[in-house]
């Protein structure tokens, strides 16, 4: 009754009528290697003669490389059966985030502000609360186009200039959302985005009764943030500092978080700046690149920089992180989590900047303290430079339909689509890049831009060139990689 | 090892009683004769088996049949068994099997033998044989339950290739709201659409299905399984259920052919198949085919941490509950003993003469009873 | 410095694109004769000749990687429309 027991060879046979190639694309990666992408955004690295075996149908079957190839969904033959399948769910998973459309809504609520950051690009040092606070009447207004979205649940941050500096209202908003999310059983959470330099307990104890995080600003150590942050009293830092101590004991330690500014002045300093993090116990940091707006590009002479020497500071900052977690410490770099989210996990994470079609709009939408709207938090600082290209429309006046349908919203997104733009298109790197309308738009004056030239394009293929390379020639830090990603 | 069948040592006035039954014992007499065709009565040690119902007694406990009694003592080594135990006793052959132990937590229905694949390692070597009775079998013995019952489990041959089984799922669903089931399934049954969408209608409170996934490789896995094309429909299966919400689990046998590309197995799974609700990474139980295909199969499982490792590691960053099953601790990187599950089933599972000193041999699961036909050469006290 | 390439070695898109991406580094005018492609490649910003020389090496491994992209893509866009339609199809529970 018993069968022969058949060999692994004759499993094999299928593969013997040859393979067929899937969806891929491939761009350098250094030297003679290149990095291959498939539509989920999984990646394989292979040199370039093998490249061209794999493309001519001439890969033999027992290279190390055909497995990888099959189970990674690159290649397929005929007892592939269910690999297409598979494909299609992936790309529909990494897609679901658009069905949600509109997660961030960012209410500006007024434009004063006591720091003088030479970086900032929209804040007012004035007292004049008519003239730079957000009414109440906008606020609900906007509130009302916020609630339009089709995200069940979904972000309001408060911004400015300093946003603290109109408590009243944010109290308003906030009660005023609860309530509203109570009936259409949706939920909201609160974020606000302070420099802590007015914070009081009272604030917190309201933040604390409404479950709402603080993210504050810390450039780094004392002497490169007051550098960076001037205010009368030259005593930012100390203020941040108390602030954020006040908050963690009113909120708890994780309510609590920090984002940098990068100026000139940080360039050389990122294992500085990531320390004085660690020390005030924080256990990741976002090594942001400056945006080219506003004062900053007034004010030029002090913060110009390149994407070279940035890129010099980034992977300077990420090596410092990367031999912290080797040494067992749990420290994150969040600019690279976001990136490794898209390589690594079935999973969109949402980062505005790093979206297509672009985030503007379909990720974030910015309420103005006077009532303008716009598709980014850019595309308002522009605005503050007299370019209004990114304004969609007036909560007072304009319906949500004629902003999220207005020319000025569904255009650029269109254009700027990564999917059929010259060089994105073809990119290997497309599924963990983004269409930045706004950036190209500002620096190189239309929503495409010309990528072999664009800083935006030139930072971000660098690295993800530099993230592939770390764990190629490393699986410790592949297994670190992994854990900043985790979902657990 | 305790014993769960085998041949009647005495019988006595069999000779009205049909060609096989199904029965609960009990020490309630007056329940044993009212419902003569559920119960059978267990006696009480040195006393005498009465008329008017089955009487089971083990062996050296003095009990006796009297007159006009039925009775069937069972052999010493099964002084086990107990009131609310089911047993089936074929009367021509005498022989007893325990089919359901009050006291175990790891009660197991066989449901077929019958298979559609045919592993390397299968420890119950399929037969073709139509062997429909033991799934009717089944309907009898989920009937004789108490409404309390815990968690079971169904397996094979594969369970879903008779369609009667979802309703016996079915009727689990209705009469035992208590028990947890888990069914082990090839999955390739549930590649057609109507039958994931039979199983999802029962809608059962807790059932989970157990579905071994041996590669990222098609051609790895069918070899494994012995059958051309299982793989695509074990993944669609997995597919077609997930779709339907229902539960469940991949489990990896662990041995020579599976092993080496574990890791890849495990980065598979968080890409395509991140959704399943449990994977099982199992220790090779040497028993059935397992033994004709040793030399194809046996890898000393300390040679395999590192990749046991890494699959690990990938699967539980991402949030995908992980259990390692029938492995020693002396043999598992120290890493992974929050991941160790004392899985061997009671009635199988034994400690080597060495573990007597092991100081943590009380969380350690031990080994099969038939691993003494080829073991690890690291077992060792820790 | 002039690269001509065999046109039925090598297509014009290629090329184009290939001139595209290395437009940080190079001005390229393109032009066609009988059977072949003609590129005359200016420097821009202007280099030495060592790094001219690496420059038009990578332009030409550039033109090899499209025409690699034009195959990919000849045999698979039916593949990915395929799988985009499959991805975007609306979501139902039952299964198939």
């Amino acid at each position: 009754m018993a069968k022969r027991f058949l060999p692994a060879e004759h499993y094999q046979k299928s593969r013997q009528g040859g393979y067929r190639l899937l969806p891929f694309r491939f761009t350098a990666l250094r030297g003679n290697s290149f990095v291959l992408t498939n539509m989920a955004g999984e990646y394989l690295v292979a040199e370039r003669d093998i490249l061209g075996l794999i493309v001519r149908h001439q890969l033999p079957l027992d290279s190390p490389i055909y497995d990888q190839l099959k189970s990674r969904h690159f290649i397929e033959d005929d007892d592939s059966g269910v690999a297409q399948e598979l494909l299609a769910l992936k790309v529909r998973t990494k897609s679901q985030h658009l069905a949600h459309f509109t997660s961030l809504h960012i209410f500006v609520v007024s434009l004063r502000c006591e720091h003088s950051c030479p970086y900032c690009q929209v804040s007012r040092q004035s007292d004049d609360k008519i003239a730079f606070d957000m009414s109440l009447e906008t606020a609900m207004k906007s509130l009302d186009l916020a609630f339009r979205t089709p995200a069940k649940a979904f972000k309001i941050e408060f911004q400015g200039g300093e946003p603290l500096l109109n408590f009243e209202l944010i109290k308003q908003i906030v009660l005023e959302a609860e309530q509203r999310a109570i009936r259409e059983e949706r939920e909201v959470a609160f974020v606000i985005a302070t420099n802590l330099a007015v914070v009081t307990e009272d604030i917190l104890d309201f933040c604390n009764d409404h479950s709402i995080l603080i993210s504050t600003s810390l450039d780094g150590p004392r002497d490169l943030h007051n550098q960076n942050r001037p205010r009368p009293g030259k005593d930012s830092y100390e203020r941040t500092i108390a602030g954020i101590e006040l908050s963690r004991k009113v909120l708890g330690h994780d309510r609590v978080s920090a984002l940098m500014t990068t100026t000139r002045f940080s360039l050389k300093r990122a294992s500085e700046i990531i320390d004085e993090y660690r020390r005030l116990g924080f256990d990741q940091i976002f090594l942001r690149a400056l945006s080219p707006y506003g004062f900053a590009v007034k004010t030029k002479s002090i913060n110009a920089y390149d994407a070279a020497e940035w890129l010099q500071f980034y992977k300077e900052g990420l090596d410092h992180v990367i031999k912290l977690n080797l040494d067992g410490e749990r420290f994150v770099e969040r600019y690279a989590a976001i990136i490794l989210t898209k390589m690594l996990t079935p999973f969109n994470p949402g980062y505005v900047d790093l979206m297509s079609p672009a985030g503007i709009g379909t990720q974030a939408l910015v309420y103005n303290y006077d009532g303008d709207i716009y598709a980014s938090d850019e595309g308002r600082m522009l605005a503050e430079m007299g370019d209004k290209t990114f304004r969609l429309g007036n909560a007072m006046t304009n319906s949500y339909e004629d902003i999220i349908f207005s020319d000025a919203l569904l255009n650029p997104i269109e254009d700027s689509f990564t999917g059929s733009v010259p060089m994105c298109s073809e990119c290997a790197f497309e599924p963990y890049c983004g269409a930045e309308p706004v950036f190209h738009h500002a620096t190189q004056g239309d929503p495409v831009g010309h990528k072999p030239t664009s800083g935006f394009c030139t930072r971000n293929m660098e690295i993800f060139r530099h993230l592939i390379e770390l764990m190629e020639n490393s699986p410790e830090i592949e297994r670190i990689f992994r854990s900043w990603v985790a979902t657990r | 090892m305790i014993t769960l069948q085998g041949n009647f040592k005495r019988s006595f006035g069999l000779q009205k009683l049909s060609e096989r039954l199904v029965r609960r014992l009990t020490m309630d007499r007056a329940a044993a004769v009212s419902r003569s065709a559920d119960f059978a009565l267990l006696l009480e040690p040195a006393s005498k088996a009465p008329e008017g119902c089955l009487s089971v007694a083990v062996e050296g406990s003095g009990c006796e049949p009297s007159g006009a009694s039925t009775f069937i003592e069972l052999p010493r080594d099964c002084d086990h068994v107990t009131a609310g135990d089911v047993v089936r006793f074929e009367i021509a052959k005498q022989r007893f099997r325990i089919l359901y132990r009050k006291n175990s937590d790891h009660n197991n229905f066989l449901v077929t033998e019958r298979c559609d694949n045919y592993c390397l390692m299968c420890s119950q070597p399929p037969k073709s044989a139509n062997d429909d009775w033991i799934l009717d079998e089944l309907f009898d013995v989920i009937r004789l339950l108490d409404e309390q019952t815990g968690g079971f489990g169904f397996t094979g041959g594969e369970p879903t290739l008779n369609d009667r089984f979802v309703e016996l799922l079915k009727l689990c669903n209705d009469r035992l709201p208590d028990a947890a089931i888990h069914v082990l399934s090839n999955g390739r049954r549930f590649s057609d659409p109507s039958f994931a969408e039979r199983w999802a209608s029962i809608a059962h409170r807790d059932l989970m299905v157990g579905i071994p996934v041996y590669s990222d490789i098609s051609s790895i896995h069918d070899h494994v399984v012995q059958a051309d094309g299982a793989y695509n429909e074990t993944i669609r299966g997995i597919l077609n259920l997930k779709r339907l919400k229902q539960r469940v689990e991949i489990r990896v046998v662990l041995h020579q052919r599976t092993f080496e590309r574990l890791p890849e197995l495990a980065r598979f799974i968080t890409r395509n198949l991140l959704f399943v609700d449990h994977v099982a990474l199992m220790g090779l139980e040497i028993s059935g085919f397992t033994r004709a295909n040793l030399d194809q199969l046996w890898i000393d499982p300390i040679d395999y941490q590192n990749e046991l490792y890494d699959a690990v590691s990938t699967l539980d960053a991402f949030g995908i509950r992980t259990s390692i099953y029938n492995l020693q601790l002396c043999l598992l990187d120290k890493r992974l003993w929050k991941f160790a599950v004392k899985s061997i089933s009671d009635w199988k599972r034994e400690y080597f003469p060495q573990c007597a000193g092991c100081s943590v041999r009380a969380d350690c699961g031990g080994m099969f009873a038939t691993a003494k036909h080829r073991f690890s050469d690291h077992i060792r006290p820790l | 410095m002039q690269l001509i390439f065999d046109d039925a070695a090598y297509n014009l898109d290629a090329v184009k694109k290939a001139a595209y991406r290395l437009s940080d580094k190079i001005s390229v005018h393109i032009w066609t004769a009988p059977a072949q492609i003609i590129c005359d490649i200016s420097f821009s910003p202007p280099v030495p000749e060592a790094e001219q020389a690496k420059i038009t090496a990578d332009f030409r491994n550039e033109v090899l990687d499209q025409d690699l992209r034009q195959s990919i893509g000849r045999e698979t866009s039916a593949i990915r429309n395929a799988i985009l339609a499959i991805a975007f199809s609306p979501v139902t529970s039952r299964c198939g």
